[in-house]
């Protein structure tokens, strides 16, 4: 897919007489758009069939915001990519609809608590994680992103809070906390040692 | 088909800039970053 994008960015720079700086930026530009369009359509289609649209929804989202500012563990082909993410992003959205029978709000209110413990110990230890592909080398980009990371994270929390109260008048809340919690410790755990083994290289800058 | 490949090419700048100020690519994949939108 990459290569044919690169061509479509040579054939639209021929045509306004760009130079290869500039095809390059649509070609990454072009490259970004399919991926995060076939990304998300699947994860939607594949979440209507195990009968968990907004739920797969929810997870697609909160790993993606949460990883404009954490980074993380990078796949080696972007096919590998687009399976990972879409397998989690269904798995993760029927399995927060499978908890629903066994859910009792003591035990979620625990699994909130350690969870989000755990999630801002790691970003504050790992985040930002960078790629070979785009390296995060100064200080003040990597103070930007992990402030950023907290930002994301903050607000999910409260969100969280809020499924969580609203789930006792209103059922579907059950899983959309659910799967907001799956999303962000999935993302947490892209960033640590073990998600980089999983997905293959990483860099970590922290 | 000149004005489609403006279009596209405006769409696709604004997207990548879009991208560059993010750690990554929004999912699992990233491609290598053209020279001039890199801010390490």
């Amino acid at each position: 897919m990459e290569k044919i994008l690169r061509g479509l960015a040579h054939k639209i720079s021929l045509s306004l007489g760009y130079d290869s700086e500039k095809e390059a930026v649509i070609a990454y530009g072009l490259f970004a758009m399919m991926q995060i369009g076939i990304t998300i359509v699947l994860a939607f289609l594949f979440g209507l069939i195990v009968g968990a649209p907004v739920e797969a929804m929810i997870v697609c989202f909160s790993v993606s915001i949460f990883r404009k500012y954490s980074g993380g563990a990078h796949a080696h082909d972007a096919m590998f990519c687009t399976v990972i993410s879409v397998v989690y992003c269904t798995f993760a959205a029927w399995l927060s609809k499978q908890l629903i029978p066994i859910y009792h709000p003591y035990a979620m209110f625990i699994a909130i608590a350690l969870v989000y413990g755990l999630v801002f110990w790691i970003t504050y230890r790992y985040a930002p994680v960078d790629s070979p592909n785009k390296p995060i080398k100064s200080e003040q980009k990597i103070k930007r992103m992990r402030k950023g990371s907290f930002i994301i994270l903050s607000t999910y929390m409260a969100l969280q809070l809020f499924f969580y109260g609203a789930s006792s008048h209103w059922p579907a809340f059950l899983s959309y906390g659910i799967s907001l919690l799956l999303g962000i410790g999935w993302q947490a755990f892209t960033l640590t040692p073990l998600g980089a083994i999983l997905l293959g290289k990483r860099n970590v800058v922290a | 088909m000149k004005k489609v490949y403006g279009l596209v090419a405006a769409l696709s700048t604004l997207v990548a800039a879009m991208i560059a100020s993010s750690a990554c690519f929004l999912f699992f994949y990233q491609p290598e970053e053209p020279a001039s939108l890199r801010d390490e």
